[in-house]
């Protein structure tokens, strides 16, 4: 990694509030050492521009003080985020972070407000015992440089409020920008499956035509709940079951004995919220890769819990599992779960995670891990 | 009169295609229907149908891998619903087809195919099927050496010194001049990193070293056997590979 880039990955992550940030420590202090010398710098030729220098040694003499002071506002500033981050619940952290609404940027703000007052204090009770120069009697003294100070503060914040809201706004619009296309990928209807379906259908009407009957409702269910789905950005665990409920029945008909399915979450589990289209790749890979090629066939669970402020989803099944060279009939197939990735990477960063690990005694578990968050009871789970 | 097997883990699907071949030419016979890719490999072998309409997609072994282990002169019709990838790849090599759901007009026109009997040549056959099943990365680096097991022991062992690899269920065997040993790699990631010029694949499961061919044998059904040097049991090569040895 090359210094730049290292010094722009401290940069965003000094801003960014996360529980757990991937870049090191010193890197960190490091890069708000620099903004610090640079802010006493700026402020100090802000002064000399517009305000009234009258004694020569002025530059010498304050140098020093203003950087002091600086280090401490810039290092308690960038100490009280990260206090916060772990400190707060992290649903609170997460809102603030993306300033989702006008009460999590005023908690933003006040927090940066209450940090950086806190390191002034700081700054004027330490700088004066090492330079013997009473910064904090000479502040205190001029009301006209403390309203000025108390403006210039709020003009800093204004601008960084509003910068904050434009660069979350670009960021929400890339993010849905890739969300859309990765979900669009993923939302795709196989041909494969249709085509087999109503291969099934035709033979079926002929042999069986309750069964031929039976195919074709769950066929319209699996697509009416897949076409939900797909319009939908934001569900909800209910949802996504749901669909994936259908799409086993579906295979249940074409198996017959060779599957066998179990879907188990609980009620708080079913309300949860999650992106859509997230689980159903990870059931479609389970059939595919695991339980069709195998001979004797075998099963798949899907089970959802809340856990600790953490929504966990496990697919198992008892498959020819990952140690198996996959069969490629098509090109892409395997893609599913690098798409996943991508996407819970830029909806959540590293806050969800998505593993894949063999299951024992056999067979393959894909375990999906999710901040928990209730849906509006406006939107319920479908799945009962 | 045509013999003909079908092969679909799906039942119903199969006595679909039996009747609607049945109604279309009367005088085929069809002689079994497998319900997996692993019964579909011993009935070809077994019974040596003309004509065998393999599922792509099937539990067991592929459509794709039950051809490639043909060693008789059964002519293979590949029958599947949607797979665009495996489609193209037929087109171009003017293999026989059909597309599920079954439709009869189409049928018909793969029928007065087969009937006419201008069946693909063994080598485009070979070219689809060795497209087909490509493992998915791009070429590794060759293969010089391989790291085989013997009970407690491990041994290096020089690619020249193999006389030939065989799958046998989870392991791979390797028949080389010192003996018999066992390695995990699978057959279709060893063939591509191993020479081509050296090593040619000659059934599903057999990958022989040229340096070490002694010969080769056609039995009274005009199947194909190698005899490698240093080892007593022939090894069969599938329809699929016979070209390559015409050429010699």
């Amino acid at each position: 990694m090359s210094i730049r880039t290292r010094f722009a990955a401290a940069w965003h992550s000094l801003w960014e509030l996360r529980p757990r940030h991937q870049v090191s420590a010193w890197d960190r202090v490091l890069v708000a050492s620099l903004l610090a010398v640079a802010l006493a710098l700026g402020l100090m030729g802000f002064v000399a521009i517009f305000g009234r220098v009258d004694r020569p040694g002025w530059w010498m003499a304050s140098m020093l003080p203003n950087i002091g002071i600086c280090l401490c506002i810039v290092h308690t500033l960038f100490a009280t985020l990260r206090l916060a981050e772990r400190l707060l619940p992290a649903a609170l952290v997460e809102r603030m972070s993306d300033v989702r609404d006008l009460r999590a940027g005023m908690a933003l703000s006040a927090l940066a407000l209450g940090g950086i007052i806190l390191g002034m204090t700081i700054g004027f009770t330490i700088v004066p015992l090492l330079v013997g120069f009473n910064v904090w009697g000479m502040f205190i003294s001029l009301p006209a440089a403390l309203t000025k100070f108390a403006v210039f503060l709020l003009c800093v914040m204004a601008a960084n409020w509003a910068w904050w809201r434009a660069r979350l706004r670009r960021r929400q619009l890339e993010r849905d920008a890739a969300e859309a296309r990765l979900r669009l990928l993923q939302g795709q209807i196989e041909p494969h499956l249709l085509f087999n379906t109503l291969a099934n259908v035709q033979s079926l009407m002929d042999y069986d035509p309750p069964r031929a009957k039976h195919m074709l409702e769950t066929f319209s269910s699996y697509l009416r709940a897949g076409m939900d789905q797909m319009r939908r950005t934001d569900s909800t665990l209910g949802a996504e079951l749901e669909m994936a409920r259908t799409y086993l029945a579906l295979y249940r008909i074409r198996m017959e004995e060779r599957l066998d399915y179990r879907i188990e979450a609980g009620e708080d589990a079913l309300g949860a919220r999650m992106p859509a289209l997230m689980l159903q790749p990870l059931v479609e890979n389970a059939i595919h890769h695991g339980l069709e090629p195998k001979l004797e066939g075998g099963s798949v669970v899907v089970s959802a819990r809340v856990c600790d402020g953490r929504l966990e989803v496990r697919v198992r099944d008892d498959g020819l599992g990952l140690a198996r060279p996959s069969r490629r009939l098509r090109p892409g197939a395997g893609m599913a779960v690098t798409n996943l990735r991508a996407r819970l990477q830029t909806q959540f960063g590293d806050g969800a995670s998505l593993t894949l690990q063999p299951a024992s005694p056999v067979g393959t578990l894909a375990l999906l891990d999710l901040p928990y968050r209730r849906a509006a009871d406006d939107t319920p789970g479908d799945f009962a | 009169m045509t013999r003909a097997m079908i092969a679909d883990d799906e039942p119903h699907l199969a006595h679909y295609l039996r009747d609607q071949l049945l109604a279309l030419w009367p005088e085929l016979d069809i002689v079994h229907i497998a319900r997996n890719g692993v019964e579909a490999a011993a009935r070809i072998a077994e019974l040596a149908p003309d004509l065998a309409f393999l599922d792509i997609q099937m539990p067991g072994l592929s459509g794709l891998e039950v051809a490639q282990g043909i060693e008789g002169p059964t002519r293979v019709v590949f029958v599947t619903a949607f797979d665009d990838y495996a489609l193209a790849a037929f087109e171009h090599a003017a293999l026989d087809y059909v597309l599920k759901p079954v439709a009869a007009e189409r049928l018909a026109r793969t029928v007065d195919r087969l009937r006419a009997a201008a069946p693909v040549s063994d080598a485009a056959m070979a070219a689809a099927l060795r497209r087909l099943m490509a493992p998915p990365s791009s070429p590794p680096a060759r293969l010089r050496y391989i790291r085989a097991g013997q009970g407690d022991r491990t041994w290096n062992l020089d690619v020249a010194e193999v006389r030939f690899f065989r799958a046998d269920d989870k392991y791979t065997v390797v028949s080389a001049a010192r003996g018999e040993y066992l390695i995990r790699t699978p057959i279709m990631e060893l063939l591509a990193q191993l020479d081509p010029a050296q090593f040619w694949q000659v059934h599903r499961s057999t990958i022989v070293n040229l340096a070490w061919l002694d010969g080769t044998r056609r039995d009274e059904t005009s199947r194909l056997f190698l005899r490698m040097r240093g080892h007593d049991a022939e090894l069969p090569v599938s329809r699929a590979f016979v070209h390559l040895f015409k050429a010699m």
